[in-house]
């Protein structure tokens, strides 16, 4: 059974070519374009892991994080940061909120996956 | 006349209010328009650096394609005289010239079982003819007795006669023994015949036999790889086309991408706008700012302020702040917590 990845950004080209590196590797993807978003989409099925941007309208990534953390169901899903953002004060605040991760953009697809296949049980 | 002397200052000062709060506004944008033109124009590279390197991809993915159909093709030799096409073309040939030996050990065969056949004949016939030796032979020695009875009749002058009588006898005995050996020569030159036409007949099965075998195991294998050869020309023709749906896929790409030229365009026309306004606005403010030298500067820092809360990457944070580096990331930009 092919393991879901929820990915977030309001970069509907990001999206896009996170997708085709999944779906390469044999996952199923879903999207969301904010984090208000991500989270509708949550409720609608079950994902085994997120990649989120930081910075979103609407809701932004760490808001997002924490509003995942909040639900018992979603706690265990690993949750990567995928974001321009490098700043040391940001990767705290996004451990703090509850990330698995950081990944600075621009990925690369098999660094990307590598670091999925660590993070996913 | 006395409202108009109230109210003329009251108006010339709101006035030189809203100039003064608009040179502050002024004063206080402009500093942080250089960083912005630069950033428009590091853009422009950015992304015409990014689009030159997609379409490097672009051409390395389609000579690799055009490389492994050219591979595969030559491989199985679809260009003439080469490949696979040649060897099935001499295994072919070579399974036609075994096909000849076969036939042809099967001709020397029934040559050799007709030639045994006809020394076995010929055999019987000599053993005939020593068969009438024989009974000359016979005749000869009864001849020889009469003669010697004869010759008693005649007393000593049949002496002589009997002389012959018996030399006659004495001949017919010894063609008598010479025709009994060549019988048994020729009797065991026949057993020898039979056991060389039976052995040679065991050869010559055996032989064909085994040439039969294999040619028929060679002709297995042949067609099994002559129907591979088939299967592998239909996949490169599949391969070949689609290398042509992917140069298709290559050049819609590359016509997308071609958006970077327009916008490399706008962005350099309001980049170069700026610069002029810049250029326009920078005399007069210098005038003003000869007159208050703290002008736009509390303001200054409001727009960097909020400028720099709405930055996203160092390298943005690095436009307006050259003294402060942009932060190194951690290696390969990934940090797992």
């Amino acid at each position: 059974m092919p393991k879901t990845v929820l990915i977030v950004d309001d970069s509907i080209s990001i999206r896009k070519m996170v997708g085709y590196t999944l779906k390469q590797a044999g996952f199923t993807v879903v999207e969301g374009e904010n984090g208000q978003d991500a989270l509708v989409q949550m409720e609608a099925q079950k994902v085994d892991l997120i990649v989120t941007d930081l910075n979103m309208p609407v809701m932004d990534g760490i808001t997002f994080i924490r509003e995942v953390r909040n639900r018992p169901a979603a706690k265990g899903i690993p949750v990567l940061m995928l974001t321009t953002e490098s700043q040391d004060s940001k990767k705290q605040e996004g451990k703090a909120a509850g990330a698995t991760g950081w990944i600075v953009k621009p990925f690369h697809p098999d660094k990307l996956l590598a670091i999925i296949a660590r993070v996913l049980p | 006349m006395r409202f108009w002397r109230s109210v003329i200052p009251c108006l010339f000062r709101r006035r030189s209010r809203s100039l003064a709060h608009l040179a502050e506004e002024v004063a206080g944008h402009w500093p942080h328009l250089p960083a912005l033109e630069a950033q428009i124009r590091e853009t422009m590279r950015d992304v015409e650096g990014s689009v030159v390197e997609v379409c490097a991809g672009f051409n390395g993915m389609a000579t690799r394609a055009r490389e492994s159909v050219a591979a595969a093709s030559q491989l199985l030799g679809s260009d003439q005289g080469s490949g696979i096409e040649t060897l099935l073309e001499a295994s072919r040939r070579s399974m036609a010239q075994l096909r000849q030996q076969i036939d042809r050990g099967q001709e020397i065969s029934s040559q050799l079982m007709q030639r045994m056949r006809t020394l076995e004949s010929l055999a019987g016939t000599i053993l005939k003819a020593l068969g009438e030796i024989d009974r000359i032979a016979l005749g000869s020695k009864l001849v020889a007795l009469n003669a010697k009875v004869e010759a008693a009749h005649f007393g000593e002058q049949g002496a002589a006669f009997e002389v012959v009588a018996d030399e006659i006898a004495s001949q017919s005995r010894r063609s008598e023994e010479i025709t009994e050996n060549v019988a048994g020569e020729i009797q065991r030159l026949r057993a020898t015949v039979a056991a060389t036409s039976t052995e040679l007949e065991e050869m010559a099965r055996m032989s064909v036999e085994t040439l039969e075998v294999s040619h028929t195991e060679l002709e297995g294998a042949l067609g099994e790889l002559t129907r591979t050869h088939t299967q592998m020309e239909t996949a490169l023709a599949e391969s070949v086309q689609r290398g042509g749906q992917l140069a298709d896929e290559i050049a819609r790409s590359i016509m997308a991408l071609q958006f970077q030229d327009r916008v490399g365009q706008r962005l350099g026309h309001v980049a170069d706008e700026l610069a002029s306004m810049r250029k326009t606005i920078h005399m007069p403010l210098e005038y003003l700012k000869g007159e208050t030298p703290v002008l736009g500067e509390a303001r200054s820092k409001e727009v960097g302020a909020r400028l720099e809360s709405r930055y996203t990457m160092d390298s943005e944070r690095a436009a307006h702040s050259p003294k402060k580096p942009a932060q190194e990331s951690e290696i390969e930009g990934v940090e797992l917590f």
